[in-house]
């Protein structure tokens, strides 16, 4: 009798496991996420965790999504967003994607997660043709082009603009690199490392600063010892004012160019000492104008209007971050606007691919997206204090871009 | 009186094979839930077998041996290459992941014979942890480096594991080869011997239990059983890279085995459902989910300090798995 039993239930089992694996998942249809009156959006992004400084680069988007709801939205609808923490983490980044696809039911996702988390969503998003616009520094997202993946920067743009400045500066030859061994700083100093070698300098010392570092006395010493005039600091913001400081401390007399994981205004602030940072510290910038000034000051005004205390830095001010981020919401409503009133994503997804010459009035460059380039904004200047310590634009070494009107 | 203890061992392996709806009941979950859920209880099935294998090595060994978070990666990093590198299916990997993650284990304990304990033996096998990390990012032509390794999908026997409901009854499959085996090891003379080592290694040694070859084994037994749930993981995630397998995922491993139970099967299981679940339900409350999860282990520690399994046990003597009580 119990033999039999156990027969029977493995017998249920089996049949169980049958059924189940036939009545697999559907794919999630191309017009899902869209009503009558509504767009649904997903929004990913880090929002606990130590890479949570980076989410104004989810609510710079955020932001401009609002006031154009606030406008009526685009073809009648309004957007409604779905914010979804991945933590910084590849496991926990796949359920929220999931999440959002599969339970909240977006249309697309919006956002910034860490490269990593990116990396792990892909073949997801492109199994499902689940639209993606963001940014992420890891180029291999989307290179080669992946069919509903969009960027508007990768590290290769930022890593080739910082090594491009630091090199303009008349009889700099030798350059130190000194990053995190994770995939965002590679994503940044491997272009940095291949744009130096291609232009007739030479890399004297790569090393490593981890994160969590509270000191860079060793880095400083080597990049000294190397003779490097140029450093390439492929850091988040912690650990990058810890070497700016500690290379101020034993007169390193070189120039750091920062990635994009630190904040230019709150960098300089928080290393606390003008010489340390006065034509020594310099990152990639992207933006038009100063930011919050000329053509970014209606941004500036769009963020303080439209996002909450919560949503906002603790000074009230909004930082570069939450520009950087703002293009993505651009291009995304400009894509649905030109979708048409019955958005599908193959649609969307056409209609971003359509963006030539097409102005954001945020980055110095326009979007330009086709079918086989999904990273749309490419050009870049640079970012540092002047002689009187003045934040200053430079197209190169020593050329400061016209002032652009407050 | 003989036959009185005979009928109550025969209940007992009745008792136990009630344990058997369990996995029985869960075989229609697919049906029931969307992608995204169905992803998440994989997520769960694939750190029972981490959480068993340190459970082993921490709980039943007694040994505070931290290297867990390296046979994870070993077994991961193992599957991924055989996988990417080689081209072998992912089910032809899963069995070297074992075995690496076996030899890894062995590596591991060497410190332990050699008499390091407590807080030098944590440190140690620490420091193996994040000597690993260093190979994963450094052996770039193996590795993929900083950038990480992007996996095919996988497939058992040439059928494709790329939905997650696939995934879900394989995993379910290695989840219970593993909870059996080890409570098999758990219940024969290696258990009794661990509990000896635990209890007091000096009597255990002076009584002739060879306290070197079991240590060995129970590293090498928890090695190859977490090197099976990096391989799961290899599967789920799709891809690898270094920073998964860094302190962070030390710290979730051991609140695992902490809040199920220290040296309970059945702890590891509640541990890994609870842990690796819990962070879901806190979606709509973001920046309080780490603040939940905090007061979460504390109160458990505080007032549980043998784990949720501990609540089951009393609840009903079918969840008193404690080895160390025979």
């Amino acid at each position: 009798m119990p033999m039999r039993f156990n027969r029977a239930l493995g017998a249920l089992g089996a049949a169980v496991a049958v059924v189940a694996i036939a009545a697999a998942p559907a794919s999630a249809q191309n017009t899902q996420g869209i009503s009558d009156k509504t767009i649904k959006i997903g929004n990913l992004g880090p929002f606990t965790g130590e890479s949570s400084i980076f989410t104004p680069l989810n609510f710079g988007p955020e932001a401009y999504l609002r006031s154009i709801n606030a406008q009526g939205g685009v073809h009648g609808r309004t957007f409604e967003t779905v914010f979804a923490d991945d933590a910084c983490n590849e496991a926990k980044g796949i359920a929220a994607a999931k999440k959002l696809i599969y339970e909240d039911k977006v249309f697309m996702i919006m956002g910034h997660p860490c490269s990593g988390v990116a990396m792990a969503i892909k073949p997801m998003l492109d199994k499902e043709g689940v639209p993606w616009m963001g940014l992420a520094a890891n180029p291999k997202l989307t290179r080669p082009t992946v069919p509903s993946m969009f960027s508007s920067y990768t590290g290769i743009e930022s890593g080739s603009a910082m090594a491009a400045f630091a090199l303009t500066k008349p009889g700099v030859k030798k350059i130190a690199i000194v990053q995190h061994s994770n995939d965002w700083a590679a994503g940044y100093c491997n272009p940095a490392t291949d744009y130096i070698k291609a232009n007739g300098a030479e890399v004297v010392i790569s090393t490593a600063m981890e994160r969590g570092s509270t000191d860079a006395t060793a880095q400083a010493l080597q990049i000294k010892q190397s003779g490097a005039q140029a450093v390439m600091g492929c850091l988040y913001q912690q650990e990058l004012v810890i070497l700016l400081r500690d290379m101020a401390k034993y007169g390193v007399d070189a120039i750091v160019l920062g990635a994009l994981g630190a904040d230019f205004n709150q960098t300089v602030q928080q290393v606390g000492n003008p010489a340390a940072v006065k034509q020594k510290f310099f990152q990639p910038y992207q933006f038009q104008a100063k930011i919050g000034t000329g053509p970014l000051k209606p941004y500036r005004e769009l963020f303080l209007k439209y996002l909450t205390k919560d949503e906002l830095p603790k000074s009230g001010e909004p930082t570069n971050f939450y520009y950087f981020g703002v293009p993505v919401g651009i291009v995304t409503v400009e894509a649905f606007k030109r979708a048409g009133p019955a958005p599908t994503r193959e649609k969307w997804i056409e209609a971003v691919e359509s963006l030539k010459g097409f102005e954001t009035n945020v980055f110095a460059d326009t979007a330009n997206f086709s079918k086989d380039n999904h990273v749309g904004f490419r050009r870049m200047f640079a970012v540092g204090l002047n002689d009187a310590g003045e934040e200053t634009v430079y197209s190169t070494w020593g050329k400061p871009l016209p002032p652009s009107g407050s | 009186m003989q036959r009185s203890a005979s009928d109550g061992a025969a209940r007992a392996v009745v008792s136990r094979r009630v344990l058997w709806i369990v996995p029985i009941l869960l075989l229609p979950l697919p049906l029931l839930l969307n992608p995204y859920q169905q992803y998440v209880i994989n997520l769960v099935l694939v750190y029972v077998p981490v959480a068993i294998g340190f459970n082993v090595v921490v709980g039943n060994l007694g040994l505070l041996a931290f290297s867990n978070v390296a046979f994870f990666g070993i077994g991961a990093y193992t599957a991924g290459i055989l996988m990417v590198r080689l081209g072998l299916p992912w089910w032809v990997a899963v069995p070297p992941a074992a075995l690496m993650g076996a030899v890894a284990g062995c590596a591991a304990s060497v410190p332990a014979l050699r008499g390091v304990r407590l807080f030098y033996l944590a440190i140690m096998t620490l420091a193996f942890g994040e000597l690993m990390r260093w190979v994963y990012i450094r052996w770039i032509p193996v590795t993929g480096g900083s950038f990480g390794m992007a996996l095919p999908p996988p497939d058992l026997f040439g059928w494709s594991l790329d939905s997650e409901a696939g995934k879900f009854y394989v995993f379910l499959g290695l989840v219970l080869v593993a909870i059996i085996a080890t409570d098999r090891i758990l219940r024969s003379r290696f258990g009794r011997a661990f509990v000896a080592i635990k209890s007091d290694e000096l009597a255990a040694a002076a009584m002739g239990v060879p306290t070197n070859r079991y240590i060995t084994l129970g590293f090498a037994w928890g090695g190859a059983v977490v090197g099976v749930g990096g391989a799961m993981y290899a599967a789920l995630i799709g891809h690898l890279s270094p920073p998964a397998f860094d302190l962070t995922e030390l710290i979730l491993e051991f609140a695992i085995i902490m809040v199920g139970g220290l040296g309970s099967l059945v702890g590891s299981v509640i541990g890994a459902v609870i842990i690796t679940a819990a962070p879901e339900f806190f979606h709509e409350l973001p920046g309080y989910q780490e603040l939940l999860f905090g007061i979460l282990i504390v109160l458990v520690i505080l007032f549980l300090p043998r784990g949720l399994a501990s609540l089951l046990a009393r609840a009903h003597p079918l969840f008193r798995d404690r080895y160390d009580r025979g």
